[in-house]
């Protein structure tokens, strides 16, 4: 009974977020998507995460994974390469709180236009490596997310 | 009586008009004070055309710095811009130091080079440019804009305006956007170049470093950097769509003009 209403309680936010990023949406098109890239990084600094951060960027998403895992907002987080981080960091996450937000977003025919998870992990990576970085496509799988981030390097 | 007036430039009679003789003195003030007006008109039409059509975005600049004369033109044609309820919700903020504007370039650039690096990685930029068949025209433009260099201009320009709105105004977006085209319409007016950059301005994250940057209290919302300068060089503007394409008769969908540009 209590998990059947906590998932209509988890379920009601979900519709009520997908709403309120829709409407963002109609207004700003295209531009909505960067308007909510800070998205939950307030409550992470809050929690004093930041001031632990590892220097590398594999540590970084290990430490934002113990955060989502604690929080329970995901059951997972891998990253997807094995490769070095030059140019590209590809992260799958598992059973994310708010992939119920983002399938009725896809329902309407948007792509996500909010990722807090990839949120958490672009803004520590700027934040320990000062590495400018981006959240460039999320792509919905059947149970879980996959996030291509990347990053910036300005030439000289 | 007849009142005739002969355009001596052009060559041709503009007009007559039988004006009975009483009534001359008032009437033939009111007469040339009208062809004076209509003629004044059609000038005016004529010039507000001609800047409106041959105004384009202009990135480089020669050092000269505007006169402070200039720049109040400017600015005052900013603030002489349409807003819902004359809530007149902009401020702008004139940046001239080189060192602010190394660092607003600098965001620009990040701002530009990180959104397009991800359009490039993730092949939308490829797809948006697959027409275009010249592969190192299309390289150059991939480089600059993956590097971000298509906003780093914004250092070099010898002025900026920052474009700041009050939050708490329902029509804030449009209203600031209406004196951003005001100024630059000025600009182009007096022969100078400007540019309307948002780089650094549509991600948040940006926004909030400008604002550190540059003091902005919360209640504002940065909207845009304007670049001003004069130009190096003449160009000339980038082609439209024509308005058969955009224009539609009491819905959408029906076409107002129909064929080739009107």
């Amino acid at each position: 009974m209590k998990n059947n209403f906590y998932e209509k309680q988890i379920e009601y936010l979900n519709d009520i977020l997908a709403d309120i990023l829709k409407s963002f949406w109609d207004e700003r098109g295209r531009g909505a998507r960067y308007r909510t890239t800070l998205a939950g990084v307030d409550r992470f600094s809050g929690l004093n995460y930041t001031e632990q951060l590892p220097k590398d960027v594999s540590g970084v998403v290990q430490l934002v994974k113990s955060y989502l895992e604690d929080q329970g907002i995901v059951t997972n987080i891998l990253i997807a390469q094995s490769e070095d981080f030059t140019q590209v960091l590809e992260v799958e996450v598992y059973g994310c709180l708010h992939s119920g937000m983002e399938n009725k977003l896809q329902d309407k025919g948007l792509e996500p236009l909010a990722c807090p998870c990839a949120n958490l992990i672009i803004f520590s990576i700027e934040k320990s490596l000062g590495l400018t970085t981006e959240l460039a496509e999320v792509k919905l799988g059947s149970d879980y997310c996959k996030l291509c981030i990347v990053f910036f390097r300005a030439k000289d | 009586m007849t009142i005739c007036l002969y355009d001596k430039q052009a060559g041709v009679m503009k007009t007559k008009q039988r004006i009975d003789r009483v009534e001359f003195p008032v009437m033939a003030c009111h007469f040339l004070k009208t062809i004076i007006e209509e003629d004044a008109g059609v000038e005016k039409n004529k010039i507000g055309a001609q800047i409106i059509q041959t105004r384009l975005s202009v990135r480089e600049y020669l050092p000269d710095m505007l006169t402070e004369d200039e720049l109040k033109e400017i600015l005052e044609a900013g603030r002489r811009a349409p807003s819902g309820e004359n809530a007149q919700p902009w401020a702008f903020v004139v940046v001239k130091s080189e060192e602010t504007r190394r660092v607003l370039g600098q965001l620009c650039q990040r701002g530009s080079g990180r959104r397009f690096t991800g359009e490039y990685v993730t092949k939308k930029m490829q797809k948006r440019f697959e027409d275009l068949t010249d592969l190192e025209k299309r390289r150059r433009i991939f480089e600059k804009l993956t590097t971000g260099s298509v906003s780093a201009f914004v250092a070099k320009a010898p002025v900026l305006i920052v474009v700041i709105g009050l939050k708490n105004v329902w029509d804030m977006p449009y209203d600031c956007s209406a004196a951003i085209e005001n100024m630059l319409l000025m600009a182009h007016a007096m022969d100078l170049g400007g540019c309307w950059v948002n780089a650094s301005t549509l991600d948040i994250r940006d926004e909030i470093l400008i604002k550190g940057v540059l003091a902005i209290p919360e209640d504002y919302k940065v909207m845009s950097i304007m670049t001003l300068g004069r130009p190096v060089a003449e160009r000339k503007p980038r082609i439209r769509r024509p308005l058969s394409t955009m224009v539609f008769r009491e819905k959408y969908g029906v076409k107002y003009y129909e064929g080739g540009e009107n």
